[in-house]
């Protein structure tokens, strides 16, 4: 086949071309060192490693976000670590209350000491963070947590129940605080028992506890919120079968089971499941033993009542001595209730510590896969300038040399 | 019979034109569409000599018509290149990113979350949202301005293609005069010619027919004639019907108009249509569908929260609505359909673009045209002048007649995902409307001896219980356990509504009430814990609580959410997260460039090779010339020696006669 002058000179300028085209596709490979200048050079790849990217800086940010929080946590932590500290000054402070020798005077300074400590544990349950957020607040932290209500004569919560999450993972929310409903608010007060509807005999009754932790197994079996009338509890006492014997009692309870009987004598105590019935009168007559129901009550009030009965001379051995029982119960339940809430921040750090490292080890994956679709491989692209450069150099003199050829320099 | 002289003279004069020609050849080695010449002899016939010479260009048919398809198929897609080359780098500009402005705001939402209440973080997020539109602004502005850039081009070649077939016709008729002239056409004339033809074909697909009496005429390759023996037909521009912003080219045949279909032009104008009717506005489509996404995801979270002040969100973005247009045999011009989006209907947009046809003054139909197929009538609720919403394709028409009313046979086309991104923005400007906090908050019994607790797990839809900044008094809002163990639900007034089983572990408390409550509400509720007989929980307007970011998270977990719809079916998913549709529109038009490039390279190698075969024959080899040079030379020398021979012939006869 015939090749003409313009065949030949087109062909290398053709191919020239290209290998300029590659030399400079090297050449920019080498100094931005991605492998792609634009989507149409690989779609997919570059379409998924922008997907990559997304998932880097989501990861990022869920670190930042535990990180944040775990500050935060750290915060309430501390905070609850030094109630807790307080509520364990205020136990022993009610131990030495109840010893038998303790005066009038020694009452009155250990009650100016759980005023202190009252106040102490109020301005912890208080605490501000950096923002000026009360953390215990819930989500109305522009609230104070807890204020002293006149109308009430106690302390009542302000803030509400909701509280914050973080978003540490792509799935996992976790809460940044709890609100002083939660931690402080909802401790089981001590449960008691009180009489009632004494009739026909009996002209009054009174009922103290002895055993708190049976009475309080008692009360846990038997207590039924559906069905209030299942809670009261007769003592019945029926005269003696032959006149001059003692008169019995009987317990009954709402289904008419009799749970428990004796001989009765009036104002004796009876002793039934961890408590002290004491009945006045004699003959035929009955009266309620009403299981009460648990309530609530929070540290502060719980140290308030304390302070007020140290400081009531007026009081019985037994209403003291039942005071002073309040105070006990209600601080162990706020000091576990205190302690299980911090060891629910430890567990939510745990799960912050492995969510992290995991966000951490995804982001270093995803990195990797980005690296490998885009980033140019340096070597390569050295090889590649050097190579073309080479080729460019080679075809430059070869072009020379063919197009030089002509039949008439040798004609004439 | 002739005699020495004259076939010596017969054979100078021959090889003198021989040379001539060689000569010719030479000089012209570099013109362009020069196709060499020969001079062939002939032998006398009837007597002895050099005859007649015949110099004629030496072509081949049959390669210089395969030169003219490669020709129009090769700038064709070269011209698409590097059109869509530049709409390519526009998209994968790292400063254009589209997917950083989303993840920028994402970021400053997860701030937010952690400290709701701070101004400034709430500031940011609100000019992150604001950048995120401006980034969609400027991408849809480079595209709009290329489209203009490709309508003028357009516009413009309608004077190029008629001065190109003027220069045909009058070539032709220069070669019809010479034919008949004694000397014949010349090679460069008919070289000219095929140039002519040949820059033609370069602009659009042609098909030419070689006439007896040397013309040539040359139709469109879809049939059309463009230059006949006697006349020529000329191209006009004008602006489409009914889209009166993109032009149309049209052909003018003595007094009618014929309209040209795109889709068959070829050659360079060709792809300038395809450029901008496939690459273009489909994707000026999806980033307008990808923008509505968008703004639509946040603005119905962004409802379902109460702002700094107390008050329940409002829309984050305004939606713009989209004017159809109108074809010119409409009754009337001022008759005006317009479309928008419905809320929390983004995902069901599509890209396609909607014929609506009017079958009476008040009746229409609306049909979908998706990859040129329309489809048939589409469902629709609500009835004439609207809103008229097309259901599961996620938008609403608004009807408003000029004077006289619609008319059958109106029709209007409109794309609601092709409108100006200028008019998509803001919404609001105080930091304190965006909503992060949660519109209901629950509250438990000071007594409650469980902690169990009662979680507002979901608001579907905030219109339902709640009206001016406060929750209705008919709406759920107190939950007791009764004695059975099961959650009596009672409303603001107190009366009673369903009662949950307390069997089903406290799940979807109002979906599962008898009877059921949800759907109705707008929220639902979970038991977390199991609370005794007796413990009472309360839902309330969450107004005191400024520092909840629940609606927050909500916003920032959007970010993993398929909140757009796909086109196509993929496996049966049909929606997709904000990043895969910017992955998408991106891979979209790399795919697109990706296959124009590998067009490019193909068709530019074709034309090579055909040009590499028309050249085999027509091409001048300076080697070959410089031999036919010599040779002929020779030839010539000969040649003028019989003639000198017969000259001292002639000389000695006339020596004899002394």
């Amino acid at each position: 086949m015939r090749l003409t002058n313009s065949q030949i000179f087109n062909r290398s300028m053709h191919d020239m071309s290209k290998t300029q085209n590659r030399l400079n596709t090297a050449h920019s490979q080498v100094t931005s060192l991605e492998k792609y200048k634009t989507s149409a050079d690989a779609p997919a790849d570059v379409a998924k490693s922008s997907y990559l990217e997304d998932e880097v800086n989501k990861s990022t940010q869920y670190q930042k976000n535990g990180t944040l929080l775990k500050s935060t946590l750290g915060l309430e932590e501390a905070t609850l670590s030094n109630v807790h500290t307080g509520m364990e000054r205020g136990r022993v402070l009610t131990v030495r209350a109840l010893n038998g020798t303790v005066s009038a005077a020694d009452r009155n300074a250990i009650s100016i000491e759980i005023e202190e400590l009252q106040k102490e544990i109020f301005s912890l349950m208080n605490t501000k963070n950096a923002n000026g957020d009360h953390i215990f607040s819930g989500s109305a932290s522009q609230k104070q947590s807890f204020i002293w209500e006149e109308n009430q004569r106690g302390y009542i919560y302000r803030g509400n129940e909701q509280d914050n999450q973080v978003q540490v993972a792509a799935n996992v929310y976790i809460d940044s605080s709890d609100n002083g409903r939660k931690v402080f608010d909802t401790v089981p007060a001590r449960l008691i028992a009180q009489t009632s509807n004494p009739t026909l005999g009996i002209s009054a009754a009174t009922v103290r506890v002895i055993d708190q932790g049976e009475y309080d197994n008692f009360h846990e079996n038997n207590y039924s919120y559906s069905n209030p009338a299942d809670n009261i509890f007769k003592l019945n006492v029926l005269p003696g079968v032959v006149p001059g014997s003692t008169d019995t009692y009987e317990i009954r309870d709402s289904g008419n089971n009799i749970l428990q009987s004796g001989n009765f004598l009036s104002d004796q105590k009876i002793r039934f499941d961890g408590l002290d019935i004491t009945a006045t009168g004699g003959g035929l007559g009955s009266v309620d033993v009403n299981l009460e129901p648990p309530k609530n009550i929070n540290i502060l009030n719980t140290l308030e009542a304390l302070k007020l009965s140290l400081r009531d001379t007026t009081l019985t051995t037994g209403e003291y001595q039942d005071r002073i029982a309040d105070a006990q119960v209600g601080i162990e339940n706020a000091k576990f209730r205190v302690m299980s809430v911090i060891s629910s921040v430890g567990g939510r750090n745990n799960t912050i510590e492995r969510v992290s490292e995991s966000n951490e080890s995804f982001k270093i994956i995803n990195q990797e896969a980005m690296a490998i679709l885009t980033e140019a491989d340096l070597a390569a692209a050295m090889t590649d300038l050097t190579k073309e450069q080479n080729i460019l150099e080679t075809s430059y003199k070869s072009f020379n040399k063919i197009n030089g050829l002509s039949l008439f320099n040798s004609i004439s | 019979m002739a005699d020495l002289l004259q076939i010596g003279s017969s054979g100078v004069f021959g090889h003198q034109k021989m040379l001539n020609t060689t000569g010719n050849n030479i000089s012209n080695v570099s013109t362009e569409g020069y196709s060499r010449q020969r001079t062939l002899n002939k032998s006398q016939i009837d007597d002895m000599g050099l005859g007649r010479e015949n110099t004629s260009r030496e072509i081949n048919k049959y390669a210089a018509a395969e030169v003219l398809l490669d020709t129009s198929a090769s700038n064709n897609s070269a011209k698409y290149l590097s059109e869509i080359t530049r709409t390519d780098q526009v998209l994968s500009d790292k400063s254009n990113n589209l997917d950083d402005g989303m993840s920028t705001l994402f970021k400053s939402l997860h701030t937010t979350n952690d400290d709701p209440t701070s101004l400034s973080n709430r500031q940011l997020v609100l000019s992150d949202a604001k950048n995120l539109i401006n980034s969609f602004r400027n991408v849809g502005k480079q595209l709009n301005s290329q489209l203009k850039t490709a309508n003028s081009e357009l516009g413009e070649k309608p004077a190029l293609l008629n001065s190109m077939v003027k220069q045909v016709f009058t070539f032709n008729n220069e070669i019809m005069i010479a034919e008949n002239t004694a000397k014949g056409v010349t090679g460069a004339l008919l070289d000219q010619r095929d140039n002519a033809i040949r820059d033609l074909a370069a602009e659009i697909d042609i098909s030419t027919i070689d006439n007896r009496n040397g013309t040539i005429s040359i139709n469109l390759l879809s049939g059309q004639p463009l230059v006949m023996q006697s006349s020529v037909t000329q191209f006009k521009a004008q602006p489409g019907n009914p889209h009166s912003d993109r032009t149309e080219l049209a052909l003018q045949i003595d007094n009618n108009e014929l309209q040209l279909q795109e889709t068959e032009l070829g050659g360079k104008v060709g792809a300038l249509f395809e450029f901008r009717d496939d690459a273009v506005i489909p994707t000026l489509s999806e980033i307008g569908q990808l923008s509505l996404g968008i703004a639509d995801a946040f603005n119905v979270q962004n409802r379902m929260g109460l702002n700094l002040d107390g008050d329940m969100g409002k829309d984050i973005y305004a939606i713009p609505s989209t004017v159809a247009k109108s074809r010119e045999a409409n009754s009337s011009i001022d008759h005006i359909v317009t479309a928008k989006m419905v809320q929390n209907e983004a995902s069901e947009l599509t890209t396609s673009e909607y014929e609506i046809e009017m079958t009476s003054p008040t009746a229409f139909d609306v049909f979908e045209i998706k990859d040129g197929v329309k489809s048939a009538a589409l469902a629709v609720t609500g009835t004439f002048p609207g809103p008229v919403e097309l259901t599961k394709h996620g938008f609403e028409l608004d009807f408003s007649a000029a004077a006289g009313g619609f008319q059958a046979g109106d029709s209007f086309l409109v794309s609601p995902t092709l409108f100006n991104l200028n008019d998509i923005d803001i919404a609001i400007s105080r930091p304190e409307d965006l909503a992060f906090a949660s519109v209901l908050s629950s509250s438990r019994d000071i007594n409650n001896t469980t902690t169990s607790e009662l979680n507002v797990t979901q608001i579907t839809d905030p219109n339902l219980s709640f009206t001016g900044n406060a929750l209705n008094t008919t709406a759920p809002q107190k939950i007791v356990v009764n004695g059975a163990g099961d959650y009596d639900i009672f409303n603001g007034l107190g009366a009673l509504m369903g009662t949950t089983s307390g069997a089903l572990y406290g799940f979807d408390l109002f979906a599962n009430s008898v009877p059921p409550l949800n759907p109705g509400v707008g929220y639902e509720v979970q038991m977390e814990g199991r609370p005794n007989s007796g413990e009472t929980f309360n839902l309330s307007y969450n107004d005191d609580a400024i520092a909840d970011n629940s609606n927050g998270l909500r916003l920032a977990g959007l970010e993993n959410q398929d909140k757009l719809r796909r086109n196509h079916n993929k496996n049966g998913e049909t929606q997709m997260t904000f990043s895969e549709g910017f992955s998408t529109l991106i891979s979209n038009v790399g795919n697109k460039t990706r296959t124009a490039r590998v067009d490019a390279t193909a068709s530019a190698a074709k034309l090579t090779q055909s040009e590499e075969w028309v050249s085999g024959t027509s091409g001048v080899s300076l080697d070959e010339e410089a031999a036919n040079m010599v040779r002929y030379e020779q030839a010539y020398n000969a040649s003028a020696q019989v003639v000198n021979i017969s000259k001292e012939i002639f000389d000695t006869i006339l020596n004899v006669g002394r």
